[in-house]
C-alpha cells in the first residue's frame, strides 16, 4: 500500500484519510476533523515526495542530536 | 529600591546568599503580586502558598546558619503544569487529570529543589501542552493570547509574579509565549535537559527549558537542569559547561547569520522592519551580520514536523484516548484522531528528513556562529481562542538545536517583539554568551503596563 500511496495527490490523500477516519472514528468525527485531515494530507504529499536516498536513515528512534 | 517581586532570579539568589533578602519576604512579595494580578492574568493552576512559605522559612534558617543548598537557594520558581510534582496537583491542563497528585518529582523539578529553589506553584499549560488554549491572558494586553503551550510560565514571568519558570516545547511552546510576553525563553538542545516526569507530547520533538527575564537567569536555571538522566532514554551524556560563567564572560561580538528566507518573508511587516533594525544595531556595535540561505531540505521541515508530532502524540495518548475521548478538547482530539491514521512508512520518512535537515542546518554553523531571525511571525494575536502560529519555532524543535527568544522591543500597539538566536547542538554556553552580548547591546527592559 505504501508504494501506491506515495503517488497520491493531496486530494487523494484527503479522500483516503477521510475514509479511514470514518471507519475508525465514525462519520461525525471524520467530518469534524476534516481541516486536520487536509493539513495532514498536504504534509504527507511533501514528505512522500521528498527525494530520500538509501543512506539517509535515522539513527535510532528517540535519540536527539 | 526595587520591590522583591521585581528582582531577577540571579539578583534574588545573590541577595539571599548575602543575607540581604529573606526568602520568606520574597515569597510573600510574589504572593501579594499574584493576589493583585491573577484575577486578570490567570497564569496559575495551583499556588502552593503553605508549602512555599514553609520551604522559605526552612531555607531562611539554613542561610542564617551559613548553609545554602545550591545556586537557587531561596529563589521561587514556577513550574508548568505538565511536570510531575510530588504531593502537588498536576493536571496537564486536562479534564482527565483534574485531581491527579503525583508521588514523585520530574527530574527537572527534583534538580530545582536540590539547588534550593522554592516551587511556588504550577503554571497554566494548554491541554497536554498542545494547542487548546487555557485561561491565561497576555499581561501586555488582556485581549491578546499569551501564546502557548507554556502560557502561564511566560505570562507569570512577564507580570513579575515569578522570576523564572519551567516551560516545554514540541513546536514553539517556550519560544513563542516568551516572544509574545516579552521575556527570554530557551529551548535547549534535544536531550540536554531530562524530560523524565513530564507529560510527553512527542518523544522526538519534546524539549524542556526555562523562561526568565534575563540571559543570566536562563543560564542560572539551565545550569541546574542540564545533565544526563538515566531515566530519560533521550537524555544526553554530553558534558555540561559552565553556563553562568560563560554569560559573565560574554564580551565578544558574535558572527551572526540573518535568515531572511522563510522567516522575514513570512513575518508581519512591522516585525520584519524591526528585525532588520535589530540586525543593524548589532552590526553597528561590532557583530558580524551577513544574510544566510537555508538548505534546500528546510522546505520539508514543517510537513515532517507535523507528521512526527501527530503520530507520536497519537501513540502517547492511545490508551487514555480509548477510555476518555470525550474529555479531550477539540484540537488535541483532532490531532490524535488524524495522527492515528498516518501510515508508518511516512512517519519513518519524516524522521529521515529530520536527520537530513539536522545535518544540513549544522553545516550553516561552519559559516556563521548563530542564526538570527524573528521569534514569532508577529506580535501576540488579539485572539484568545488560539495560542498563535508556532511555525518560526518548529524548525528549532525539529532539528533539536538550541534556540533562545530575546525580547527586542515593542510594536506601535505596545506589544512585545522578539528575535531568536539559534546555535549548534550542545553549544548553549556560547549561545548564551552571544545572547548576553545582544541583550547588553539592545538594552531592552520590558515591563507590562498592568497593575491590580
Amino acid at each position: 500500500m505504501a508504494e501506491a500511496a506515495s503517488l497520491l495527490t493531496k486530494e487523494q490523500w484527503v479522500a483516503r484519510l477521510h475514509a479511514w477516519a470514518v471507519e475508525r472514528w465514525g462519520q461525525a468525527r471524520a467530518d469534524a476533523i476534516r481541516p486536520d485531515i487536509e493539513a495532514t494530507a498536504r504534509a504527507l504529499v511533501q514528505v512522500a515526495e521528498y527525494p530520500l536516498e538509501m543512506e539517509h536513515v535515522p539513527g535510532f528512534l528517540g535519540k536527539g542530536v | 529600591m526595587a520591590e522583591p517581586y521585581e528582582l531577577t532570579a540571579s539578583e534574588s539568589a545573590r541577595r539571599i546568599r548575602q543575607r540581604e533578602l529573606s526568602p520568606v519576604v520574597l515569597v510573600e512579595s510574589l504572593l501579594h503580586r499574584i493576589d493583585r494580578l491573577e484575577p486578570q492574568v490567570q497564569a496559575w493552576v495551583t499556588i502552593d502558598r503553605a508549602g512555599a512559605l514553609a520551604t522559605a522559612r526552612q531555607l531562611e534558617e539554613e542561610v542564617q546558619r551559613g548553609s545554602t543548598r545550591g545556586p537557587l537557594h531561596g529563589v521561587p520558581i514556577g513550574v508548568k503544569d505538565i511536570y510531575y510534582t510530588a504531593g502537588l496537583k498536576t493536571t496537564g491542563g486536562s479534564r482527565i487529570y483534574t485531581d491527579f497528585v503525583p508521588s514523585y518529582d520530574a527530574t527537572a523539578v527534583a534538580r530545582l529543589k536540590q539547588a534550593g529553589a522554592i516551587i511556588l506553584g504550577k503554571t497554566v499549560t494548554t491541554e497536554f501542552a498542545t494547542a487548546d488554549p487555557g485561561p491565561t491572558r497576555n499581561p501586555w494586553n488582556l485581549a491578546h493570547t499569551p501564546g502557548g503551550s507554556s502560557s502561564g510560565s511566560a505570562a507569570g514571568v512577564a507580570a513579575r509574579m515569578i522570576p523564572a519558570a519551567l516551560g516545554s516545547q514540541t513546536g514553539g511552546s517556550i519560544q513563542r509565549p516568551a516572544a509574545y510576553c516579552g521575556v527570554f525563553g530557551l529551548k535547549p538542545t534535544h536531550g540536554r535537559v531530562s524530560a523524565y516526569g513530564v507529560f510527553p507530547v512527542s518523544w522526538c520533538l519534546d524539549h524542556i527549558g526555562p523562561l526568565a527575564r534575563s540571559v543570566a537567569d536562563i543560564a542560572l536555571v539551565l545550569q541546574v537542569l542540564a545533565g544526563h538522566d538515566p531515566r530519560d532514554p533521550a537524555s544526553s551524556h554530553a558534558p555540561v559547561p559552565d553556563y553562568v560563567q560563560a554569560v559573565q564572560r560574554a564580551d565578544r561580538p558574535p558572527r551572526v547569520g540573518l535568515v531572511r528566507q522563510f522567516f522575514l518573508e513570512r513575518a508581519d511587516p512591522e516585525l520584519r522592519q524591526h528585525t532588520e533594525g535589530v540586525a543593524h544595531r548589532l552590526a553597528q556595535a561590532g557583530a558580524s551580520v551577513e544574510e544566510i540561505k537555508l538548505p534546500d531540505s528546510f522546505r520539508a521541515v514543517l510537513s515532517a514536523h507535523r507528521v512526527i508530532m501527530q503520530v507520536e502524540a497519537a501513540a502517547v495518548h492511545a490508551q487514555l484516548f480509548r477510555t476518555h475521548a470525550d474529555l479531550y478538547r477539540p484540537r488535541l482530539r483532532a490531532t490524535i484522531e488524524t495522527g492515528s491514521l498516518i501510515p508508518g512508512v511516512y512517519y519513518l520518512q519524516a524522521q529521515q528528513i529530520q536527520r537530513l535537515v539536522q545535518q544540513d542546518m549544522a553545516g550553516l554553523f561552519q559559516h556563521v556562529e548563530y542564526l538570527l531571525m524573528p521569534a514569532a511571525p508577529g506580535p501576540a494575536p488579539r485572539d484568545l481562542t488560539t495560542t498563535g502560529d508556532p511555525s518560526f519555532n518548529s524548525p528549532s524543535s525539529f532539528v533539536g538545536f538550541p534556540s533562545l527568544t530575546i525580547p527586542s522591543g515593542l510594536n506601535a500597539a505596545g506589544l512585545p517583539l522578539a528575535v531568536q538566536l539559534m546555535g549548534p547542538a550542545f553549544a548553549e554556553d556560547r549561545l548564551l554568551a552571544a545572547a548576553r552580548w545582544c541583550e547588553a547591546t539592545l538594552d531592552v527592559t520590558l515591563m507590562p503596563p498592568i497593575d491590580g
